[in-house]
């Protein structure tokens, strides 16, 4: 009888485990796809905002101001994604459940920048940089939370 | 000139994927990875148990079973011992056992009509299974079916093997070894099963050649298995499928026997010894 209790809180682990992968499967897919179409359609807004990654600016007639702006994001994985991934781990290969993740937080974190940089009134922004770290790192149990972080010089002419 | 970003393309960073199908497959392998590691731990423990040295078996079953004193088992239990030890010994000397075995009999004042054998060649008997024999040649096919799974290392490579499915079982899973040792024994460990399922046969052909041998005959080697189908008549009607049971069915068990005696031609009649006085009108003790 008591093993037959041991056996069935194993058994309820197991349950629980499933419970969660379904509730992180459909949340996080609507989650996502929710997420895709708002930065589809924003970026669409910005794209006379143009960003650039170099350097230096083109010559141009006055010296504009410039500014930093920035767009910082932290973007959790799901249960789901996270077991598939470290399923994935055991045999290697791609994790695709990762790759949406972060081209979501990059996306998401330039449109901020932009954003920011349309309210001063920018026309554009060059020398643009990511930063990606980790927030739970380091912590074994923790769901996987990256935080993207992109920045860049706006460029706001003189008018 | 007005100048846009471009436009980003979808489904270059993020290459398209199914994710449930992937989850499934995942899965899929690493259970089968785990299985295969089962079977294999399974497998080592078996062998290992079989083939380590007899001297390891023999101190396994020291150090595992305490000798306890009693000080009070009747006379006639002594002597009923003392008898099942010369019978034993007798049947052991026409058997092919490994150097280091020796055999011990205990005798157990229990009803169920049972023997059994542990780690170190330590066989009990139990008093029912004495009551019900009619003659000695009888008891001593049972008895040699004992020393036949100790000659043959059955208890150690048993032990050994669910031990180490019982490691990886733990280790895999996280759970106490005594919730995957009942996981092993008490579900039916269809792998156990029919591992054993071979053991008892084997024990069963040993057993058979070694009365043969000690008797000159084999009558009477089947009567276990009558009176076990007795027994099971009046309380399981139904032996359930092979495949889920330790002991292959009795009747396929009584029929390979036969078999095997008309194939090496022994004596099917011949003289019965009757049982020596030490062994009949066992009572209950204390």
């Amino acid at each position: 009888m008591e093993l037959l209790i041991e056996i069935l809180l194993e058994l309820w682990q197991l349950v629980v485990v499933v419970a969660l992968l379904i509730l992180g499967y459909i949340a996080g897919s609507i989650a996502e796809r929710r997420h895709y179409k708002s930065i589809i359609r924003r970026e669409d807004g910005l794209g006379d905002l143009v960003v650039v990654v170099a350097k230096t600016l083109p010559p141009m007639d006055a010296a504009p101001a410039t500014t930093l702006v920035r767009g910082s994001v932290v973007i959790s994985v799901d249960y789901f994604k996270r077991f598939l991934a470290r399923l994935r781990m055991v045999f290697g290969g791609r994790i695709h459940t990762y790759e949406s993740l972060l081209d979501r937080a990059r996306r998401e974190a330039i449109l901020r920048m932009q954003e920011q940089a349309r309210d001063l009134g920018a026309s554009m922004i060059f020398n643009m940089r990511f930063e990606t770290s980790s927030i739970s790192k380091g912590n074994k149990n923790a769901v996987g939370t990256v935080e993207v972080l992109a920045y860049g010089t706006a460029v706001i002419p003189r008018g | 000139m007005k100048i846009r970003n471009v436009k980003v393309p979808e489904g270059i960073n993020v290459s398209p994927h199914r994710p449930v199908a992937d989850l499934f497959v995942l899965t899929a392998g690493t259970i089968g990875l785990f299985l295969a590691l089962g079977l294999a731990a399974f497998l080592i423990g078996t062998y290992g148990g079989r083939y380590m040295p007899m001297s390891w078996e023999n101190a396994l079953s020291e150090a595992m079973f305490e000798k306890g004193e009693q000080n009070d088992i009747p006379e006639a239990d002594l002597r009923a011992e003392a008898a099942l030890q010369a019978l034993a010994d007798r049947l052991a000397a026409n058997m092919d056992l490994p150097e280091d075995l020796h055999i011990t009999v205990h005798y157990l004042d229990d009803g169920r009509v049972n023997a059994l054998t542990t780690l170190g060649g330590h066989i009990f008997v139990l008093r029912g299974l004495v009551d019900r024999v009619e003659s000695e040649n009888s008891l001593a096919m049972v008895m040699a079916h004992e020393i036949a799974h100790a000659a043959n290392r059955d208890v150690a490579a048993n032990m050994g093997g669910a031990l180490l499915l019982q490691l990886v079982i733990g280790t895999v899973t996280g759970m106490s070894p005594e919730t995957a040792d009942g996981l092993i024994w008490g579900s039916n460990a269809l792998l156990l099963r029919q591992f054993s399922r071979e053991a008892e046969r084997q024990a069963d052909r040993d057993a058979l050649a070694a009365v043969a041998k000690t008797y000159g005959h084999v009558a009477g080697a089947d009567a276990f298995f009558r009176i076990l189908l007795d027994e099971m008549g009046e309380a399981v009607p139904d032996e359930g499928p092979e495949f889920l049971s330790t002991h292959p069915l009795t009747e396929k068990r009584i029929k390979e026997l036969n078999a095997m005696t008309e194939a090496r031609g022994w004596a099917l009649e011949g003289e019965m010894t009757p049982l020596t006085e030490a062994l009949t009108g066992l009572v209950p003790g204390y």
